[in-house]
C-alpha cells in the first residue's frame, strides 16, 4: 500500500526557482549597460519538470511565470499559459532527460527557450509595434539568452540535484515519495 | 493499467483547468494575482539597491579622517556657495510671487521633486523601463515626469505601495511635445529603443526645415511646456542629422539620449504640487 507524504522537492524547487527570478533581474539590471537582455524562461522549467510530479511542477512553472511577469505590460496569466504550455509538453517528454546528462538537457531547454520568446515575440505587445530595429534586438538578445542558457541550466540541474544530495532526498525522478 | 490511465486523465484535467484559469480566468481575480506577485517581488528586488548603498556607506566609513576633514572643508565651501544661490532664488521666486499676484497668472511652482532609487532595469526588446523605490506611499503617481541630472529619465507607468514603475525617454510608447533649445517652434519626439551595444536613442519629427544640425554642431532637443507633464527647457538629447520626411515639408532625424539613461542608479520624480496636499516625505 501506498503511503503519500508531504514531497520535500518542491519548496526547494520553488524555492530556487524563485532565487533564479531574481537572479536574472539583477543579470539584466547590470546588462542593461550595454543594451543586453537574458530572457531564459526554459531556465524557471527545468528544475520542476525534471524532477516533481505534474501538479506541482505546474503549479510552480505557473507561481514562477506571475512572478517573473509582475511588472511587465503583459496580460496577467498570459506568460504563466505559454509556460504552462512549454512546460507540459518539456514533461511529456522528461524520459528523455532521465539520465540528466547535459546535452540532452541543453538541446531541449534550447528548443523551448526559442518558441517560448518567438510566441512571445508574436503574442506579447510591442511598444511602437513590429519594427526592423525590434527584430534586430529581438534576435540579439535571443541570441545572448541561447549563450546564457547553455550555461544556466546545467547549473540549475546540478544546483537541485546538490541541494537534495545535502539533504539526503530521493532523486526519483516520479516526485513522489512512496 | 488502470491506474495509470487515471493518472494520464488526472494531469490532463489539471493541466487543462490550470491553462483556462490563467487565460479565460475573470479579470478581476487576474489583476487581483498580478498585483499580489508586484508587491511580493517588490521588496526582494530591492535588496541589491539596499546592499549597494550599505557599499556605499562602508566605502565612505572606510576613508581616513584626513580625507573626511578635507571632504567637509569642500562641502562647506560649497555650501557657502550654494547658501548665496539659495539667498537669490529666494528673491527671485517672491519676485515672481508678487507679479503672479499683480496679474492673476497660475503659480509658475507646478512640481516638487522626490529622490528615487532604482532598483530593477529592464530594457529589452519589448520595453524600456526601470523600477524604482518610491510608491504611492510616497506620493508618486501614475504620469508623473522623472528626470536626472542628464535630462529626461521618462514618465511614472505604474506605481505599487513602495516602487513604482518608469517608462524611459527611449522607450517606443514614451511621446511628448519638444523644442530645440533657441528655437521655440513645436516638435514630436518619441522614443526608438535600444539597438544591443548602443546607447538608447529616439526619433524628432516634424522640425522646420529650416535647421541644419551637424556633428560638429548639434541641436539640444529640450521639453516643451506643451507636454503638459514635463517643465519647459529640460534636456532631451541631442540631434546631429536630420532629413526631410516623406511629406517633404518638415524634417526628421534621430535623436542620441544620454548614455547614463541605461546606468541611472537615482532618478528625480517631478509631483505635480495640488493646493492643500501633504508634502511627501523626502519631497523637496
Amino acid at each position: 500500500m501506498k503511503s503519500r507524504i508531504f514531497d520535500i522537492r518542491i519548496p526547494i524547487v520553488l524555492v530556487l526557482n524563485v532565487i533564479f527570478v531574481y537572479m536574472i533581474a539583477a543579470l539584466n539590471t547590470f546588462l542593461a549597460r550595454y543594451s543586453v537582455y537574458i530572457s531564459v524562461p526554459a531556465l524557471f522549467l527545468a528544475a520542476p519538470c525534471v524532477f516533481l510530479s505534474f501538479p506541482a511542477a505546474m503549479g510552480i512553472i505557473v507561481f514562477t511565470a506571475f512572478l517573473a511577469e509582475a511588472n511587465t505590460d503583459v496580460r496577467d496569466g498570459l506568460t504563466a499559459a505559454l509556460w504552462l504550455i512549454a512546460g507540459g509538453t518539456i514533461y511529456f517528454e522528461r524520459f528523455r532527460l532521465r539520465s540528466l546528462e547535459g546535452v540532452s538537457l541543453i538541446a531541449v531547454f534550447q528548443v523551448a527557450n526559442i518558441i517560448i520568446l518567438g510566441a512571445g515575440a508574436a503574442l506579447f505587445p510591442i511598444e511602437g509595434g513590429f519594427t526592423e530595429a525590434f527584430f534586430v534586438r529581438w534576435g540579439a538578445d535571443a541570441l545572448f539568452s541561447a549563450a546564457a542558457l547553455f550555461l544556466f541550466v546545467p547549473f540549475a540541474i546540478e544546483l537541485q540535484k546538490g541541494v537534495f544530495t545535502l539533504l539526503n532526498i530521493d532523486l526519483n525522478a516520479y516526485g513522489r515519495l512512496e | 493499467m488502470e491506474q495509470k490511465r487515471q493518472k494520464a486523465l488526472r494531469n490532463v484535467a489539471i493541466f487543462a483547468a490550470l491553462l483556462l484559469l490563467c487565460l479565460a480566468g475573470p479579470a478581476a481575480v487576474r489583476h487581483f494575482t498580478g498585483d499580489l506577485f508586484d508587491e511580493f517581488k517588490a521588496p526582494i528586488g530591492a535588496i541589491p539597491s539596499h546592499l549597494y548603498d550599505l557599499e556605499k556607506y562602508w566605502s565612505i566609513h572606510a576613508n581616513s579622517k584626513r580625507m573626511l576633514i578635507e571632504a567637509g572643508r569642500d562641502l562647506a565651501r560649497l555650501n557657502a556657495a550654494y547658501e548665496l544661490k539659495l539667498q537669490e532664488n529666494a528673491g527671485l521666486k517672491s519676485q515672481i510671487n508678487r507679479y503672479e499676484r499683480m496679474m492673476g497668472f497660475p503659480s509658475y511652482e507646478k512640481y516638487m521633486t522626490l529622490v528615487a532609487r532604482v532598483t530593477e532595469r529592464d530594457l529589452s526588446a519589448w520595453w524600456q523601463r526601470i523600477t524604482v523605490r518610491r510608491g504611492s506611499l510616497d506620493g508618486v503617481k501614475e504620469g508623473c515626469a522623472v528626470v536626472f541630472s542628464g535630462g529626461v529619465v521618462g514618465r511614472v507607468r505604474e506605481v505599487n505601495l513602495y516602487t513604482s514603475v518608469i517608462e524611459l525617454a527611449s522607450s517606443r510608447n514614451f511621446r511628448l511635445a519638444a523644442h530645440f533649445e533657441n528655437d521655440e517652434s513645436p516638435v514630436i519626439y518619441q522614443g526608438a529603443g535600444a539597438i544591443t551595444f548602443h546607447d538608447p536613442c529616439g526619433q524628432v519629427s516634424d522640425v522646420a526645415s529650416t535647421l541644419y544640425p551637424t556633428a560638429s554642431a548639434p541641436l539640444k532637443l529640450v521639453t516643451s511646456s506643451l507636454a503638459g507633464t514635463f517643465p519647459d527647457g529640460i534636456y532631451i538629447g541631442e540631434v546631429r542629422e536630420l532629413k526631410p520626411d516623406a511629406s517633404a515639408i518638415f524634417k526628421e532625424g534621430r535623436v542620441f539620449l544620454n548614455g547614463a539613461l541605461s546606468t541611472l542608479r537615482e532618478v528625480a520624480i517631478l509631483i505635480p504640487i495640488e493646493p492643500g496636499a501633504p508634502i511627501p516625505e523626502g519631497a523637496q
